[in-house]
């Protein structure tokens, strides 16, 4: 089996370091990232927030849900101050919390970097300091990775023919790409400044870079203007999620998702998820893997090296690579990329990975 | 669980499969002004049903409705199991299906692997009457180096030589039954909430909407969801975006077809269209399909029929994955994936000769659209 320290070893080779700030607590650490700042703790592990934590300075995950999700405890007698506050456990235990939310670490986050718990449940959420933006300005999550968008969610874009604070997009070309505007009182902050435009009125830009809407993007997140004209792209912050060599994204029915170098769906197989109808979870458990599905294991992926949520992990005595500790497999009825073979009704067990992150649309879950 | 809520809406459809008056006087309008240059009528295909002939007693199924999966796991049971695996009858088949579906060998789940049980004997229409066409073009049924020998039905309106396997296969089930079956209609509700697997048809090279002796018919993927009204009912003439993988179609086959006094009919040929439903996504491949579509005289609408021949490796593949449907359904995987092996009269294997499909007749629904095709959309900065 593959020893937690080397997971611990690859994980760390591919992922950003961590460091301390003057503001955070002794037992915090920050990892950066393009729009802001993951917390972890100082051993790099991934820090969480619960959706159920609704009551000011109470934790509601105690008992066997803090075995799952150990609450990042306060050591000694450290004082709240700024963002920074202590809530009291109701086993009496004292327990940091970041601007009200209590945190925690995951406990089947093998190593730094590792953000297994985000999402699960659509409860628990990366603990994050995000950027400082203006109040025109917010971010949000699109397939092009983490992008500047108005207050409304639109994307934001630049574009090559401006110059560095200066626009050259008027008349026609503002009515495609309508500049971001910025109130008349607005001042510069560190990569924040505001552009005079020609009509008098001010524009906000990011690092020199005056920022506009596309008329095309009808809802938040889109992204529909990125790759229309060269001159123009979408305002990235932070990429997605970098992927193991052998991952590749294809189109299919259901949206971006994953597959193997040869066009075949990544699948995942929790059986909890198929577990009522009258399916016994320990029953599905002891079933083994159907007939058609294939372990992806490191023969068959080139000598990808683990980065990110995608680790090898030891199944049955062979390594098998897995996203989010959940193995992953491939189908056989899956022939052209982007097939879908095996999403079934009977086996819900088995699902994609949408390139979104979001769950699998379809499948009921 | 969406298959909970289908019986009060299935009511409402009682007139589905009846064709609407011709007639395409306000059809003018479907010509969507972004493709003025080359005349084009749409279609976002709402409802696909089986063409399930039916008649007021059941003459048609003789031996009365097929034998469920349920009902063939309690009976392999000992008393004192079935009463304590099914709570003396308490628990529903729905929340019994992980048990009774699981009766393989080993607890092997006999829907995945319809081949682990022998399966009994099934009930199939034995009716004289389908809906459909002829697609083998014999009178008899006799095999073809296309298809296999097997038995003729007669239209409802008295056209001889139909072929319809899959209604022989399926007519029987309580699943596919009108007003009560649930399995079409499941599938189709399931379209519509999540907007995967939805057809848009497209008509090109239309000179005028309501005759035209040469129209191309193109079938895509939608990739936006449903444009509904206030009450929930699809918008006629709602825009749709096409799906395409660096800017070309994921889907895209086309027949050639006429449009006469506003009925759409298309020649045969085989087709690649998406289908969701009940959890499957599925791309089948319709071999020698073709679509009669009679189009409402205000062009909002249109109603008709797929005719083809439908793979027996897809059918196998729903089937087997329909889930929940299957124990509100009365259906038996093996048995009916059996049964429409035994059945299948089209594109014999060239090494065993037995064939590989089965002949099909399908009811459809769709409402007027516009196509959106990207290149045609494509913005540029106009400085």
């Amino acid at each position: 089996m593959r020893s937690r320290f080397g997971i611990a070893l690859a994980a760390l080779l591919f992922t950003a370091p961590t460091f301390a700030a003057p503001d955070a607590p002794s037992g915090v650490a920050f990892r950066a990232r393009g729009d802001g700042e993951v917390i972890t703790n100082t051993a790099g592990m991934t820090l969480y927030t619960f959706g159920r934590d609704l009551q000011p300075g109470k934790s509601a995950c105690n008992g066997p849900c803090a075995k799952l999700w150990p609450p990042l405890l306060v050591a000694g007698d450290a004082q709240a101050a700024g963002d920074w506050s202590v809530i009291t456990r109701d086993d009496g235990s004292k327990q940091w919390a970041f601007r009200g939310h209590p945190l925690y670490a995951y406990s089947k986050d093998q190593a730094p970097g590792h953000s297994y718990g985000d999402d699960l449940n659509k409860q628990w959420h990366i603990a994050f300091r995000p950027m400082f933006t203006p109040a025109e300005v917010s971010i949000v999550g699109t397939l092009k990775g983490q992008v500047l968008a108005n207050a409304k969610g639109l994307s934001l874009y630049t574009s090559k023919s401006d110059k560095p604070n200066q626009s050259n997009c008027a008349e026609a070309c503002a009515r495609t790409w309508i500049p971001l505007a910025a109130p008349w009182a607005a001042t510069n902050r560190g990569d924040w400044s505001t552009v005079k435009r020609n009509d008098g009125t001010k524009q906000w830009a990011y690092r020199g870079q005056p920022l506009y809407t596309h008329a095309g993007d009808a809802q938040a997140s889109a992204t529909s203007g990125d790759g229309l004209d060269p001159k123009w792209q979408v305002a990235v912050v932070e990429p997605p999620p970098p992927l193991p060599g052998f991952v590749k994204v294809h189109q299919s029915d259901a949206g971006e998702l994953y597959t193997d170098g040869r066009g075949k769906t990544l699948y995942q197989r929790e059986v909890k998820r198929a577990a009522g109808l009258g399916f016994n979870e320990a029953d599905l458990q002891s079933v083994t893997v159907p007939r058609g599905f294939q372990p992806v294991t490191p023969e068959n992926t080139e000598d990808a090296k683990p980065v990110g949520n995608w680790a090898l992990v030891d199944n049955g005595g062979k390594k098998q690579w897995a996203y989010k500790g959940l193995a992953l497999y491939t189908n056989d009825n899956d022939i052209a990329p982007g097939d879908l073979k095996g999403v079934r009704g009977t086996d819900r067990s088995f699902y994609t990975i949408m390139r979104s992150g979001e769950l699998m649309q379809g499948t009921g879950q | 669980m969406v298959w909970f809520m289908r019986h009060g809406a299935l009511l409402k459809k009682s007139l589905r499969s009846v064709w609407l008056a011709s007639g395409i006087a306000g059809a003018a309008c479907l010509f969507s002004p972004a493709q003025a240059a080359d005349k084009s009528l749409a279609f976002v295909v709402k409802d696909w049903f089986n063409a399930i002939y039916e008649t007021k007693f059941m003459d048609e199924c003789p031996e009365g409705l097929s034998v469920a999966n349920d009902e063939i796991w309690w009976r392999g049971l000992s008393k004192q199991d079935r009463a304590k695996l099914t709570g003396n009858g308490m628990v529903q088949a729905l929340n019994r299906f992980g048990a009774s579906v699981s009766r393989g060998p080993n607890k092997t789940n006999v829907c995945l692997e319809p081949s682990s049980v022998t399966p009994p004997p099934m009930r199939i229409v034995e009716g004289k009457y389908s809906f459909g066409v002829n697609l083998d073009g014999t009178t008899d049924g006799r095999a073809t180096p296309k298809t296999c020998a097997h038995q003729k039905f007669t239209h409802p309106d008295g056209t001889p030589g139909i072929d319809n396997q899959m209604y022989r296969a399926i007519g029987c089930v309580y699943g596919w039954r009108k007003n009560v079956g649930t399995v079409d209609l499941n599938a189709n509700e399931m379209r519509g909430t999540s907007g995967l697997g939805m057809i848009l048809i497209e008509v090109t090279g239309v000179d005028d909407p309501r005759n035209d002796d040469d129209v191309t018919v193109t079938f895509y993927r939608s990739v936006d969801q449903w444009v509904s009204d206030s009450g929930g009912s699809p918008l006629p003439f709602s825009t749709y975006a096409i799906d395409t993988v660096d800017g070309k179609p994921r889907y895209g086959d086309s027949l050639k077809g006429s449009l006469k006094d506003g009925v759409l009919q298309t020649k045969s040929g085989d087709v690649r269209l998406p289908y969701y439903g009940n959890y499957n996504f599925m791309h089948p491949v319709i071999k020698d399909m073709s679509v009669r579509l009679e189009i409402e005289p205000n062009g909002e609408k249109a109603t008709g029929q797929v005719f083809g021949y439908y793979s027996l490796e897809d059918f196998q593949y729903y089937i087997g994955g329909l889930g929940g449907v299957i124990p509100v359904n009365g259906i038996d995987c093996p048995s009916l994936i059996s049964t429409a092996q035994q059945l299948a009269d089209g594109y014999p294997d060239p090494k065993t000769g037995k064939c590989t499909a089965l002949s099909s007749a399908f009811d459809i629904e769709a409402y007027a659209a516009f196509v959106r095709h990207p290149e045609k959309t494509k913005r540029t900065a106009q400085k």
